[in-house]
């Protein structure tokens, strides 16, 4: 069925609606804004294969109808409000303004690559949209739901270049773990080697699948699975690459689906991510179970995020870890590195934040490590430390800021911005107690000297504290030396 | 400031080839300006179409009194439109040819090009020696594997030839009758060729000893950037 500018559809509640703009097509249907609403209407077109009233498009509809009763609360999925009436096959949803598809920041010019990646949001952007969307994946996970057909097309984002809202668009495919939906939807290049092949449908190992996919493709602007071999051979190498027999690119061993092409990964995927990408789309490409979950995404991508800077120079965010900016060569700028440790109330003493002990790590794989608690505050831009910090909280308390904290030159400032919910004291290098209050306190810091710690809570419990070190620009601690 | 470079993968090519019927029986009923005002829209969403992983390209051989190559296959991005005028007979046989010879081609359709999409369109009945360039066509190696869609315009349009051009039990010649019909047609074959297009290939570990209060002022020792493990 075609749809056009002007045709009048009605929902089951009887509001009419008046198709306006086009707003996109997929490969299943298509979007049009409605005229004169908030609201956009999603069209299936099931293009010659199913009339209306058949079994096939009873399926559908039945499903579409479930989807609006699935429990996406607090989720950023544009879910159908409405179903629209027979023989239209389609829903009501939220319109989305001010936002594009990701696949935009996935398409690079041919030439001047690295302007455009800088313009388009840069390093930290990418890694902020990725983290946000891996965070609700790992909700939507936890509620036993599986999106389906996670794509660069299906997940919306600010228009804006420092814009980091998000919206999953195509609620059409989401499906409970346990009930996997009988017509496997996926889009080609994301979907797992089992749903290439027809061996099992939808989960949240799927998704898993596409994510690492999409987050390593955001970054590096080359897709993991397409190397050398498949990009320049036959399509039919595709085809194998993307069932999951081939080689990625990035194998440790076995170099035949090598490319040069792409951002290197250690500049733009930490060592956790890499590993984790190692792990995805090596034993876990034929191995869904080998496969790490969205939640070691969403915790490595956090801080990894955590870990940039931005260089005075080229404007571009860059891992802490480089001497240089990787993009121009400018030397690392000055910057207070936050660790965050534990306080034991029991023994009055700072300790690490352990995760595992040493004899565990020894046997752990490497991709199930945590990443180190740790952030880098630059000179003049003000941080927030959010739950995920002071907790450690997950779901939306991880995003909600306790602390605001900015850099002038040696001059730390800090101060509350969660109301007194919560006690933060600071905690002199001498050992003398002050609490953080709603106003900036400043406090002196310099290289290679002890800084006050800023407890997120009371002596006598046991709580996070984070312990400030004042880093000199690259530049300049050469120069002392 | 310099910013450095780096590369990225080239689209793979996409080519849609369209074989239309411009003989002098388009002239009537306004066939000729449908089917112009279907090609041209469907040049533009093919151009439109931001699809980083494939590039679409067309090309359009015309049959209308002598076959020719109105349009070589180019990326539909850059193609300047010049519509078409019906005059003569139905050479069939010799567009056929061409599009084997373009299709069979490595020079212009390399082996690392996705399928082809070939597309017939006509009014009539073929007034050449067509049946051996088809065999041909449904044998070469590479011609061969085309998705092949097929519209005949009017009552007139020969359906047998047009279902042997599919060769396929299961394909169906779209039949149009009006104007509004061959746009139908021609955005069914875009949809799919954008849809094919976008859905390719149905084809630290703290090393800090010291805790509060404990603390002495002497210097510390800086952190190992590089040992942060995150």
């Amino acid at each position: 069925m075609f749809y056009e500018t002007g045709m009048r559809l009605v929902d089951d509640r009887g509001t009419v609606y008046t198709l306006g703009t086009p707003l996109g097509t997929g490969g299943q249907g298509c979007v049009f804004a409605a005229e004169g609403g908030r609201v956009a209407l999603k069209l299936h077109t099931l293009l010659n294969v199913d009339a209306p009233g058949s079994r096939a498009h009873e399926r559908l509809r039945s499903r579409l109808a479930n989807v609006m009763r699935f429990p996406l609360e607090g989720l950023p999925i544009a879910r159908p409000l409405a179903m629209l009436k027979a023989p239209h096959l389609g829903y009501v949803m939220e319109r989305l303004t001010g936002m594009m598809p990701l696949a935009r920041l996935l398409e690079p010019p041919r030439s001047a690559v690295l302007p455009w990646y800088l313009e388009t949001g840069g390093l930290r952007r990418r890694l902020l949209l990725l983290a946000r969307a891996a965070d609700s994946l790992t909700i939507l996970h936890s509620r036993g739901l599986a999106y389906g057909d996670l794509s660069p097309n299906n997940l919306f984002i600010s228009k804006q270049s420092d814009g980091l809202e998000l919206r999953f668009i195509d609620a059409d495919t989401l499906c409970f773990e346990s009930a996997p939906s009988d017509r496997p939807y996926f889009t080609p290049f994301y979907g797992a080697p089992e749903l290439v092949t027809g061996r099992s449908g939808a989960s949240t190992l799927t998704d898993a699948h596409a994510f690492s996919i999409l987050a390593f493709e955001l970054l590096s602007l080359v897709h993991p699975l397409i190397g050398d071999l498949v990009s320049e051979g036959e399509p039919a190498l595709e085809q194998a690459a993307l069932e999951g027999r081939l080689p990625w690119i990035d194998h440790p061993d076995d170099l035949r689906n090598a490319t040069g092409r792409g951002i290197p990964r250690p500049l733009v995927l930490s060592a956790l991510m890499r590993e984790l990408a190692n792990q995805t789309f090596g034993p876990g490409l034929s191995n869904p179970q080998a496969r790490p979950g969205l939640t070691h995404w969403s915790e490595r991508l956090f801080a990894a995020a955590d870990a940039t800077l931005r260089c005075r120079s080229c404007q571009g965010t860059f891992y802490m870890s480089q001497d240089l900016c990787p993009w121009c060569d400018d030397p690392r700028p000055a910057f207070v590195l936050i660790q965050l440790q534990r306080w034991d109330a029991d023994g009055k003493e700072l300790v690490p934040l352990v995760q595992s002990t040493a004899a565990e790590r020894s046997v752990q794989p490497v991709w199930r490590r945590r990443p180190a608690p740790f952030l880098a505050l630059e000179e003049d831009v003000p941080l927030f430390l959010t739950g995920r910090h002071t907790g450690p909280e997950s779901g939306p308390a991880a995003h909600v800021p306790h602390l605001e904290l900015l850099l002038s030159g040696q001059r730390l400032s800090v101060r509350r911005v969660s109301g007194g919910a919560q006690d933060f004291w600071l905690v002199s290098p001498g050992g003398r107690l002050e609490p953080v209050r709603d106003g900036w306190r400043e406090l002196a810091i310099q290289p290679g000297k002890p800084s006050w710690d800023l407890h997120f809570g009371p002596v006598s419990q046991n709580h996070r504290v984070a312990r400030f070190e004042y880093r000199a620009s690259h530049h300049l601690s050469g120069a002392l030396r | 400031m310099a910013l450095k470079e780096f590369t990225v993968s080239s689209a793979r090519p996409l080519p849609v080839i369209l074989l239309a019927d411009i003989s002098g029986s388009m002239e009537g009923q306004g066939k000729i300006d449908a089917l112009n005002r279907a090609i041209a829209e469907m040049l533009r969403v093919l151009a439109d179409e931001a699809a980083h992983r494939a590039e679409l390209q067309v090309a359009i051989i015309t049959f209308g009194g002598k076959a020719a190559v109105h349009h070589p296959l180019a990326a539909a991005q850059g193609i300047a439109w010049t519509p078409l005028r019906a005059s003569g007979n139905t050479p069939l046989g010799d567009a056929l040819t061409l599009a084997i010879g373009m299709l069979e081609d490595p020079t212009t359709v390399p082996s690392r090009a996705y399928r082809p999409t070939l597309i017939l369109v006509s009014d009539g009945q073929p007034n050449d020696a067509w049946e051996e360039p088809l065999e041909h066509l449904l044998s070469a190696p590479r011609a061969s594997k085309a998705f092949r869609f097929a519209m005949g315009i009017g009552d007139d349009a020969d359906l047998t030839m047009l279902r042997r051009f599919l060769n396929d039990p299961e394909g169906r010649v779209f039949e149009a009758h009006d104007a509004r019909q061959i746009h139908e047609f021609f955005r069914w074959v875009t949809m799919s060729v954008t849809a094919r297009s976008r859905s390719m290939t149905p084809d630290i570990q703290p090393s800090l000893p010291s805790s509060a209060g404990k603390v002495s002022l002497q210097d510390l020792p800086e952190t190992d950037l590089k040992k942060l493990e995150f």
